[in-house]
Formats: C-alpha cells, sequence, structure tokens
C-alpha cells in the first residue's frame, strides 16, 4: 500500500483550506492525547476517593488548567472543523461556497472561543 | 513525485476504499454526537461547575444515575473510537515504510485497546 500523503504540501498549493486540514489534525492529535489522558485519571477512581482526590490536586494546579483550557479550544475547532466538513459531505454542492463556509467557521469559532476562555481564565485566578 | 496532475482533494475528504466505507461513516456519525456530548460536558464542567469541584464524591453522585453514566461512557468510547482511528489515518499518510507502518499501526492498536479497556472498567465499575 502506498503512502497517501504527497512528499510536499505544496502540491496543493496553500490557501485557507490546506490550514484547515492541517488544524484539523493537530488538533485532532491533542484531542487523542487528551481523551487517554483523561480516562487514565477517571480510572483512579476505582482506587478509591482518597486516592482520586489526591491525584486530582495534583492535576488541578494552574499550568494543568491551562492545558485543559487549550484543550477546550482545540476541540472547539476541531468540532467546527468537523461540522463543515460533514455538511459538505451532505450537500456536495456547498463546495462552491467553500471560502464563505471558512470564514463563517472561523466567525463562530472566535465568537465561542473567546468568551469561553475568558470564562475560563477568571474562575482560575478566582480559586 | 508526480507533480502535472490536479491536487488531490484533502485528506480527511477523500473517499476511502470499500473496506473503509464503514470507518468513513463511522467517523462522521460519531462526530457529529461527539461534538454535542463533548459541548455538554465543557458547558457542565466548566460553566455549571467548576472543574476544581469535581471530586470522587461529585462523580460517584453523578454516575447513580444512568443516564450521566450513559452520556460520560459515551462520550469516552465513541471519543477514543473516534480518536483513534483518525490516529490511525495520520499514520497511513505520514509513515510509508511498509514494515514501520504495521509497527505504528499495531501499537496504535494496542494503545486504543488498553484504554478502551480502561474506560469501559471505570465507567462501568465505579
Amino acid at each position: 500500500m502506498r503512502r497517501v500523503a504527497p512528499e510536499r504540501l505544496e502540491v496543493y498549493r496553500g490557501g485557507p483550506g490546506l490550514w484547515a486540514f492541517l488544524l484539523h489534525r493537530i488538533t485532532g492529535l491533542v484531542l487523542v492525547a487528551w481523551v487517554v489522558m483523561f480516562t487514565v485519571e477517571q480510572s483512579t477512581l476505582l482506587l478509591g476517593a482518597d486516592s482520586h482526590d489526591r491525584f486530582r490536586d495534583v492535576l488541578t494546579t494552574v499550568p494543568f488548567r491551562l492545558v485543559e483550557l487549550a484543550v477546550v479550544v482545540a476541540a472547539l475547532y476541531h468540532a467546527l472543523n468537523g461540522l463543515r466538513l460533514v455538511a459538505v459531505d451532505l450537500w456536495p454542492a456547498a463546495t462552491a461556497r467553500h471560502r464563505q463556509l471558512l470564514q463563517a467557521q472561523v466567525a463562530v469559532f472566535f465568537a465561542a472561543a473567546v468568551p469561553a476562555a475568558w470564562i475560563m481564565l477568571v474562575r482560575l485566578f478566582d480559586a | 513525485m508526480i507533480v502535472d496532475e490536479a491536487p488531490a482533494p484533502p485528506l480527511a475528504r477523500r473517499p476511502r476504499r470499500s473496506r473503509d466505507a464503514g470507518w468513513w461513516l463511522f467517523m462522521r456519525v460519531s462526530g457529529v454526537l461527539l461534538a454535542v456530548l463533548v459541548l455538554g460536558h465543557v458547558l457542565d464542567r466548566f460553566l455549571i461547575h467548576d472543574v476544581g469541584d469535581v471530586d470522587y464524591d461529585f462523580v460517584a453522585r453523578r454516575w447513580r444515575n444512568p443516564f450521566w453514566r450513559l452520556w460520560d461512557g459515551a462520550l469516552l468510547g465513541l471519543g477514543l473510537a473516534h480518536g483513534f482511528h483518525g490516529l490511525r489515518i495520520v499514520v497511513e499518510d505520514l509513515v510509508a515504510d511498509p514494515r514501520r507502518r504495521l509497527s505504528a499501526l499495531a501499537a496504535v492498536a494496542v494503545v486504543a485497546g488498553v484504554t478502551l479497556a480502561l474506560a469501559a472498567i471505570t465507567v462501568v465499575g465505579v
């Protein structure tokens, strides 16, 4: 089975669609790593309240909560881009509006990410 | 690398061979479901409650209600399946050497299996 990706990304001639795709992959990898970590953390529940809560005390420090914020933003991007992909899959004619879809996606992303980040940061520094 | 053909469509949208048709559909269906599951989870953890308050008691109380147990189970199960399959696609795209690819895919499968088992035990057993 030959390798699918071309040797050089320049083959795709750049453009916002390529960035959307790359970010989708990068956020996806971040999210997989996160979900694995989260599963391990949840599994400490099996060890009982003390062990779990001690584990969580280590993991609710500021640096870790900032990582959580980054993951939430990554999930937001990945979900929005994924929904755009599904929309184009269901209505292939939407490809004609590719640029507008991407613009709408970016707009929704910032409209959601900025308040979410704000709220999370406020909560974090209130604690 | 022959460059004088038209650039291929983004890999995320390129139709896979029919053996993978089920996976193609799964990624989209699970993706849409996960968008809802994750949104609810994030709103609950960061807006309705505070993530710092989520300790053992919080989870134990939550999981007495089967609805939340199902929600979190679906979140973890679908999330891990969706994510690890995405990882498999990335490996297939990036690893050219057939033997390295096989090892990489095997490693992904093992980590996926272990993590899924751990998640299942946790959601069912706590």
